[in-house]
């Protein structure tokens, strides 16, 4: 008989199952598109140029990897203290949006001044935007998953309406649909390499720094015991409530600073805000696991896959939405992958003894 | 302030206000039949999508909308199977599973529509459901208030069929789940599983038919708002009247009679601002949404009291600091 | 190949396994037949009755002297199957064989054998860890013996014994096994009809299938004595009234096998003995019923047969007449346990005191309604009750998670600025709460991490901010050499541990802060009899130390040897504590059931039952 056993992943099996993860999406793409009738051949090919292929390939997956990075890491600590914060989206549009709106009220004021405001402001929009949800939880018991995908929504109308960009008629996530920013906004005025270095010089040390707190402090600790058991932590006397609003907040801010620092030209390609980097972030949490050091690699990947994708469907004709259907893919598998990784495999032979002989030895060897 | 109060005295006001309602009311009760079998089907907004793409299409190319609608059935079902078995066996998260399928759904639905629906409207117009026929009072001279109440009334009643089917699905729906064994089994999949199995049915086959049954009806839904309305594809039209409609289910307890307030209230919302835009010669899509998603966001804070979440979301009895006020 | 569901722990394997991730591989599904067609043909009452009627008042056994098998002692060789199996009266309709069930390095049950015929009541007696759930779960398929076989016979003799597969909650079904379990599956807010409706045969017919399901189930509880309300929702029932509920659910879905998992553990002594006679009636009828209880007594009062557990091994299988208390009690233990008995002691200052306090209910437990109490330092104070009677929302008002919307709760003669668990932690109120895994460890964290999860913002612990992994070690392996919780890994993470080792774990953790205040809800559950005494010293031993103790128990003889004083909590409002003294197992028993002889000791009671 084969019996499943819950236990512990060991660590080889926690790292190879999102690896696992994301080569099942990156194959299950290609093949989605066969499915609905478009030339697939060469596929992988194809997606690998678009992702790593040329110079140009390089610093598009680059470039979306940093803003990743930061909704991806916002989306794990807020999963990590079981917020169930789908709003990564709409904390990043959120972030921009507000830019966008200093930047158009304060049209006379010098730039250097915008910049260092509109920085502040789109963390803090950001986090408003979680905080609000997460403190009705602790009041009223609420849900904060359907609220905070009303949210999404609402942000990407309001930006839609900021930039002037008429959305597309079925685009609930805003997907692959980006917004040029007006041109009077205070920009950077960095070049493209700059801004790739600087977006993923800042988001790796961030989640360097995340890493570091959760696994090394007190806080970290609280955190988890948070997240593993909240009832056990509220008995313990650590304030469950309030920690869970410090994190959305912090989760929002880092979501919201995202969204700001590409309206300001501080990270991200060229072109505008790209919608859709929210709901990649979630994917990107959940290959990620629990560690916020593995953020750094998944985004990567997340965005490769992403660009790859939409090289992809450029190759073949088909609708970007294609990269939406990978990301689908993708939050499909993590998961899969992650259950299938803390089940170990005992083979047990069941030897029935015969009536007056002794009882059978001890099973057979585990094959785990 | 006057002109903002005679715009529900206007003609075809309420029937168009019903007609706004009955679709979200389909798939508030598609979201209130998975969610009382335990299953959160995040994958709304996707199947509204696509239901109204697949709708659209396949009344198209069929010319009657009864083709539409059994398209939106037929694919709704399909996804919420394959939804329903990745929660139930398989045991996935159900917040990122069904946000899958709302990704996965709306992209599906682009391939499906093909390239010139991502632009910002689809002119082509499609037959739609007609109106119920009724035949027109005589004009008389005298008894002129009751003429024109009884009018009025007739107006009210000039909704295509399927608007009236989606209100009597309402009640089948609640009598289902307060009086048939099949839907007290259901609904004890979502609070105690246990309850089930010790009676020798299974848990997971039920799940999985309430998932495809409430799928089948969001994706419904998104058709029968094609086809009982302007019969256009257009972003304000199908884009996040899955999450209002997710947004209902959960604010009414996943109580039918309390979504079929809230869905009234809304299409009243809607074709107001519908109208009110109108007035103002301005109309987008994108701002008709927004009333909905901030009427939904209210309602969900205004009633957030009366949902039962650790039923659905699983074994760990949250508790709460402060007592709740009963 | 058998495919197994996920082994649950050993105590309570209550948690809905549908709603986890984890994956569970019975893919196959039975739709029970409540008409139990199956079986009801060869059920025949006329044929092989067990002897003749006995009144269902008296406590002979059933099998008469006439009966010619002999007890089977575990040291003679297993029969062969055809011996086994019988050429007497009543057939055997469950053998079980060898089995053999490892759990981690020690084994759960060791070559188990067994015998039972139709219509026989068999008691599986076993303390805590002694393999009795174990067994349950392998009877109902939840889990799978590594060794050993399950053989269930038909009742006709005319089929050969068939061989249960095992590890499939639906073939133990299909089988004929029926079990009810410690906490019975009831969905909480239909009523008691419409759960049980849930089995019926046509899922759509409404109106004619209650009309008939309500005829049944009255001329059910009829027969088999039973009393329970049925159109009121099951969280407002008391936990002896859920187990009504629960036996006439599977009781009419006619399973020829009916198991049932320490059904006594939530009743009174009065709910027990209207059981008992439920499951005789049942037996009478042709049912085989096996049960497990930890108590001498309830084997006495339900069993014709007896088989003792201890430690995984049968030690002894007898019949209930031929033996008494003091021998069954004897054979559980194994060896002379001494009875752990406090001095009497002048109390002290008060530590807590509740003045009518009303607090808002806790997932299913009722709210507190006017409830006074005073604990001293240098007392115990035993609080009794049958489960779900508001143990948990009072356990949550004492520690400060919940607060109180009437009332004034005082610690040391103060009024806390607010409930806060963080504030009673440091003023010294220590717990350990009736259910550990859910409300005290922190599951993915290790043994070391759970120990210190209290007091982890103790400077003790920091280094600047940082985490000192070296001194919660030590603090961890001080706790558990200390106060002997028996954990050697530190590492382990918390939720590999069985059930006693979570409690001993908790109960570590609080005994090492040196609290004012010992709160301690069920202390000793899922403990063996050495274990519990071992519990019970330290209890009285921090009596003696000056510390007041706070036990709430459903445990009447614990609750009657260590308590001063004795209170009874029922359905959210407590009784005056009275000293331990005044009571005996009958009148606790009543008050625990809400009959209160001395209604005056109610306090806001209104005024009797």
């Amino acid at each position: 008989m084969i019996r499943f056993e819950k236990r512990g992943a060991p660590l080889a099996l926690e790292i190879a199952a999102p690896v696992l993860a994301g080569l099942a999406a990156a194959v299950l793409t290609p093949a989605t598109l066969a499915l609905l009738g478009y030339p697939a051949r060469s596929a992988f090919a194809v997606m690998a140029s678009g992702a790593f292929g040329s110079g140009a390939a390089l610093s598009a997956t680059f470039a979306m990897a940093a803003p990743l990075m930061l909704t991806g890491l916002a989306s794990l600590l807020s999963f990590s203290v079981r917020l169930n914060n789908l709003g990564a989206e709409g904390q990043l549009l959120g972030g921009a949006l507000a830019v966008i709106l200093l930047g158009t009220v304060m049209a006379r004021v010098p730039a250097p001044l915008v910049i260092i405001i509109a920085t502040l402001a789109g963390p803090l929009v950001g986090a408003l935007m979680l905080a609000g949800p997460v403190a009705m939880k602790a009041r009223l018991g609420t849900d904060e998953t359907v609220a905070t995908l009303l949210l999404n929504m609402i942000a990407l109308i309001g930006i839609a309406a900021a930039t002037g960009t008429a959305l597309a008629a079925i685009a609930p996530t805003g997907a692959q649909q980006t917004f040029a920013l007006p041109a009077a906004l205070p920009s950077s005025g960095l070049g493209m390499t700059a801004r790739i270095a600087i977006g993923l010089m800042i988001a790796c040390l961030v989640c360097i720094a995340a890493m570091a707190v959760t696994r090394y402090t007190v806080t970290g600790f609280v955190l988890r015991a948070i997240g593993g058991n909240p009832t056990a932590a509220r008995f313990a006397g650590i304030p469950v409530d309030r920690i869970q609003l410090t994190v959305g907040a912090v989760s929002g801010a880092l979501a919201g600073f995202a969204g700001a620092a590409l309206a300001l030209g501080f990270i991200g390609g060229a072109g505008g805000i790209t919608a859709g980097l929210g709901y990649a972030g979630i994917a990107v949490a959940l290959l990620a696991g629990r560690w916020p050091l593995a953020v750094i690699p998944a985004a990567l990947f997340v965005a490769a896959l992403i660009t790859g994708t939409q090289a992809l469907s450029r190759a073949a004709g088909a609708p970007l939405a294609l990269a939406d259907i990978a990301i689908a893919l993708t939050l499909l598998a993590a998961p899969a992958a992650a259950a299938l990784s803390r089940y170990s495999i005992r083979i047990v032979r069941a030897i029935p003894p015969a009536p007056s002989a002794p009882p059978a030895g001890s099973p057979t060897p585990n094959a785990t | 302030m006057s002109g903002a109060l005679e715009i529900f005295a206007t003609a075809g006001f309420w029937p168009a206000a019903l007609i706004a309602a009955a679709p979200l009311l389909l798939a508030a009760l598609g979201a209130l039949v998975c969610g009382r079998a335990g299953v959160l089907n995040l994958g709304a907004e996707g199947l509204f999508i696509i239901g109204a793409v697949a709708g659209y299409l396949a009344t198209q190319r069929a010319g009657t909308p009864l083709a539409g609608a059994a398209a939106a059935l037929a694919i709704g079902a399909t996804i919420g199977l394959l939804h329903g078995i990745l929660v139930s066996p398989f045991g996935l998260p159900q917040a990122t599973t069904g946000l899958a399928v709302t990704l996965g759904a709306a992209g599906v639905a682009q391939f499906l529509a093909g390239p010139s629906v991502t632009g910002s409207a689809r002119a082509l117009r499609v037959e739609t459901f007609p109106p119920v026929y009724l035949p027109s009072l005589p004009d008389l001279a005298r008894g002129e208030d009751a003429i024109l109440v009884a009018r009025a009334a007739i107006d009210l009643l000039r909704v295509p069929a399927a608007v009236y089917l989606t209100f009597v699905l309402a009640i089948v729906i609640a009598y289902m789940f307060n009086r048939t064994p099949l839907g007290l089994a259901l609904r004890a999949c979502g609070e105690n599983p246990d309850a089930v199995t010790t009676q020798g049915r299974s848990v997971h086959r039920l799940r999985i038919g309430a998932d495809m049954a409430g799928s089948a009806m969001i994706a419904l839904g998104g058709a029968l708002f094609v086809l009982t309305g302007t019969g256009t594809l257009s972003f304000g039209v199908i884009n996040g009247r899955g999450f209002v409609a997710l947004a209902i289910a959960v604010a009414a307890g996943w109580r039918p009679g309390r979504a079929f307030v809230a869905a009234i209230g809304l299409g009243i919302a809607d074709a107001y601002q519908a109208r009110l835009l109108q007035l103002a010669s301005t109309t987008t899509g994108e701002l008709a949404l927004l009333v909905l998603l901030v009427l939904a966001l209210l309602i969900l804070a205004a009633t957030s009291r009366n949902v039962h979440w650790r039923q659905i979301f699983g074994r760990q009895r949250a508790v709460r600091r402060t007592p709740a006020k009963r | 190949m058998d495919a197994a569901r996920e082994p649950p722990s050993s105590a309570t394997p209550a948690t809905p396994a549908v709603t986890s991730p984890d994956v569970v591989l019975d893919q196959e599904a039975a739709f029970w037949d409540d008409s139990g067609a199956a079986w009801a043909a060869s059920v025949d009452p006329a044929a092989a009755a067990p002897g003749p009627p006995v009144a269902l008042d008296q406590q002979a056994p059933l099998i008469s002297d006439a009966e010619t098998a002999p007890a089977a002692p575990a040291e003679q060789p297993a029969p062969s199957l055809k011996e086994a199996l019988g050429l007497e009266d009543a057939p055997a309709i469950l053998k079980l064989d060898g089995l053999t069930r490892h759990r981690g390095d020690a084994p759960a049950i060791e070559d188990f054998d067994l015998d039972v015929r139709r219509g026989e009541i068999v008691v599986l007696l076993g303390d805590n860890g002694s393999g009795k759930t174990t067994l349950v779960n392998i009877l109902s398929g939840d889990d799978a013996a590594d060794l050993g076989l399950i053989l269930i016979g038909a009742a006709n003799r005319r089929r050969a014994p068939r061989r249960l597969r095992q590890g499939s909650r639906a073939a133990a079904r299909r089988a004929g096994i029926g079990t009810v379990r410690r906490q019975p599956a009831l969905a909480g807010t239909l009523t008691g009809l419409q759960n049980i409706a849930i089995g019926a045969r046509s899922l759509l017919r409404p109106t004619l299938s209650r009309r008939a399901l309500r005829t049944k189930l009255s001329e059910l509880m009829r027969r088999l004595g039973l009393q329970v309300e049925l159109d009121v929702p099951v969280a407002t029932l008391s936990g002896g009234e859920r187990i009504q509920i629960e036996l006439l659910k599977t009781a009419q879905q006619n399973f020829p096998i009916l198991v049932l998992d320490e059904p006594t553990a939530a009743l009174t002594p009065q709910e027990s003995a209207v059981l008992f006679k439920a499951l005789r009636t049942l037996a009478e009828a042709g049912t085989t019923i096996v049960l497990t209880s930890r108590r001498p007594d309830d084997a006495l009062a339900a069993g014709d047969r007896i088989v003792v557990l201890r430690e995984g091994r049968k030690v002894a299988d007898l019949r209930a007449r031929q033996c008494d208390q003091a021998t069954l009690t004897a054979l559980l233990a194994g060896r002379a346990v001494a009875r752990v008995a406090p001095t009497p002691r002048s109390a002290e200052h008060a530590v807590v005191e509740l003045s009518l306090v009303d607090a808002p209910s806790m997932s299913e437990d009722p709210p507190l309604a006017q409830l006074s109490l005073v604990v001293r330092a240098g007392e115990i104070i035993g609080i009794a009750g049958t489960p779900l009677n508001g143990q948990s929302t009072l356990v949550s008002v004492l520690t400060g998670l919940i607060t109180p919307t009437a009332g004034q709760i005082r610690l040391f003669g103060r009024n806390p600025r607010r409930s806060d668990p963080a504030l009673f932690l440091r003023a010294g109120i220590g717990k350990v709460q009736g259910d550990c895994r859910r409300d005290a460890l922190v599951p993915g964290m290790s043994v070391a991490e759970n120990l210190v999860l209290e007091c982890i913002g103790d400077v003790r612990f920091t280094n600047q901010g940082l985490l000192d992994g070296r001194a919660i070690r030590e603090h961890a392996a001080r706790v558990i050499a200390r106060h002997g919780v028996g954990c050697p890994d530190l590492d382990a993470p918390v939720e590999t541990l069985s059930p006693a080792r979570v409690r001993k774990l908790v109960l570590g953790r609080m005994f090492d802060s040196k609290p004012h205040l010992v709160l301690v809800h069920d202390a000793t559950r899922s403990l063996d009899l050495a274990e519990r005494a071992e519990v019970h010293r330290r209890l009285i031993a921090e009596r003696d130390d000056g510390a007041a103790v706070l036990m709430i128990s459903d445990d009447v003889e614990e609750l009657l040897t260590l308590s001063d004083y004795v209170g009874v909590l029922h359905r959210g409002r407590l009784s005056v504590p009275q000293p331990a003294g005044a009571f005996d197992r009958q009148t606790l028993g009543l008050m625990m059931g809400g009959h209160g002889s001395l209604a005056q000791d109610w306090s806001g009671w209104g005024g009797g039952v």
